[in-house]
């Protein structure tokens, strides 16, 4: 629907979410909110596997660049991870809760 | 969680590859663009709700371009020393490393750059890239706390990954999420060609 704003236009969709719960959204909802999050969650990462492995070339996109993109991905988020740890440790307020952990 | 989003992308991969027709793959496109919109609907409303969000963010002030850095520079970093042991020259290795997750764009550029086989491993590290933030996003934050619980994701902490982070952290690293994702969004056409030219 927002295509015209190329890679930001699924932000949209987040920006009118903030707005409805700022404004109408009733807060006795927000559990079902929760759990609507989690199944969108499960149906987001099976239609996303599923695209992928029907894709006619997927084995070979597989054989011919697997290992080294497993690597790549596997360094890069380390290296990421790793440096916002460090410089948030630094430079930013320390977590105060979780919220797997309040539930 | 991690194991309900593994779980959930085992079963995608094993419908994909042994009971879908190749029909199914646009419809499975089109779901998935409809569960993110539903998702960060949903996301947007939770962060809505939360009136004490917007205050803090603004108190982190310009400290907040912390994460995206840290992230860009992180990975590059990452991606250089790998390159390194596998013998890659170091303007691809720099190059295939900033796509951070927007495997759309930075595969197309270096396809024009430099032919089909980097596309593809671009194409690839970056998908694999966003399929292991899912899945890694609950351990991160549990191990590492809330901000470095963003940087897997990358330049998909705005959309795909969002919800994740967001069940995994609070409101307020939710919208932290979305900055660095728009931050790091806008550099990967920039960095991807100057690291491929200028290395």
């Amino acid at each position: 629907m927002f295509d015209f704003l190329g890679p930001f236009s699924l932000i949209v969709y987040f920006a009118v979410g903030i707005i409805i719960g700022v404004t109408i959204f009733p807060l006795r909802w927000l559990r079902l909110n929760g759990w609507l999050q989690t199944v969108g969650i499960a149906l987001t990462l099976f239609s996303m596997g599923a695209s992928m492995a029907g894709s006619p070339t997927f084995l070979t996109d597989l054989r011919t660049a697997g290992v080294r993109a497993f690597l790549f991905a596997a360094v890069t988020i380390a290296g990421s991870v790793l440096l916002v740890y460090i410089l948030s440790r630094i430079t930013l307020p320390r977590q105060v809760r979780k919220k797997e952990d309040a539930e | 969680m991690i194991l309900f989003a593994l779980g959930s992308l085992l079963l995608g991969i094993l419908c994909g590859y042994f009971l879908f027709p190749p029909e199914a793959v646009p419809v499975m496109d089109r779901l998935m663009s409809y569960a993110l919109m539903l998702l960060l609907l949903s996301v947007g409303i939770e962060v809505g709700t939360n009136k004490t969000v917007f205050r803090k963010i603004r108190e982190y002030n310009v400290r907040i371009l912390v994460i995206p850095f840290g992230v860009a520079v992180g990975s590059i970093a990452g991606g250089l020393l790998l390159g390194f042991f596998l013998g890659m020259p170091v303007n691809e290795s720099a190059a295939v490393s900033s796509g951070f997750g927007f495997y759309s764009v930075s595969a197309v550029i270096l396809r024009g750059l430099g032919g089909a086989q980097l596309g593809t491993v671009a194409f690839m590290t970056n998908v694999l890239r966003e399929l292991m933030a899912f899945l890694m996003i609950p351990f991160v934050a549990r191990h590492f706390g809330r901000y470095a619980a963003v940087a897997p994701s990358g330049a998909t902490a705005m959309d795909t990954t969002l919800p994740v982070i967001a069940r995994a952290t609070d409101d307020e690293t939710a919208l932290i999420a979305v900055i660095s994702g728009v931050v790091l969004t806008a550099l990967v056409p920039v960095l991807v060609p100057l690291l491929y030219n200028l290395l």
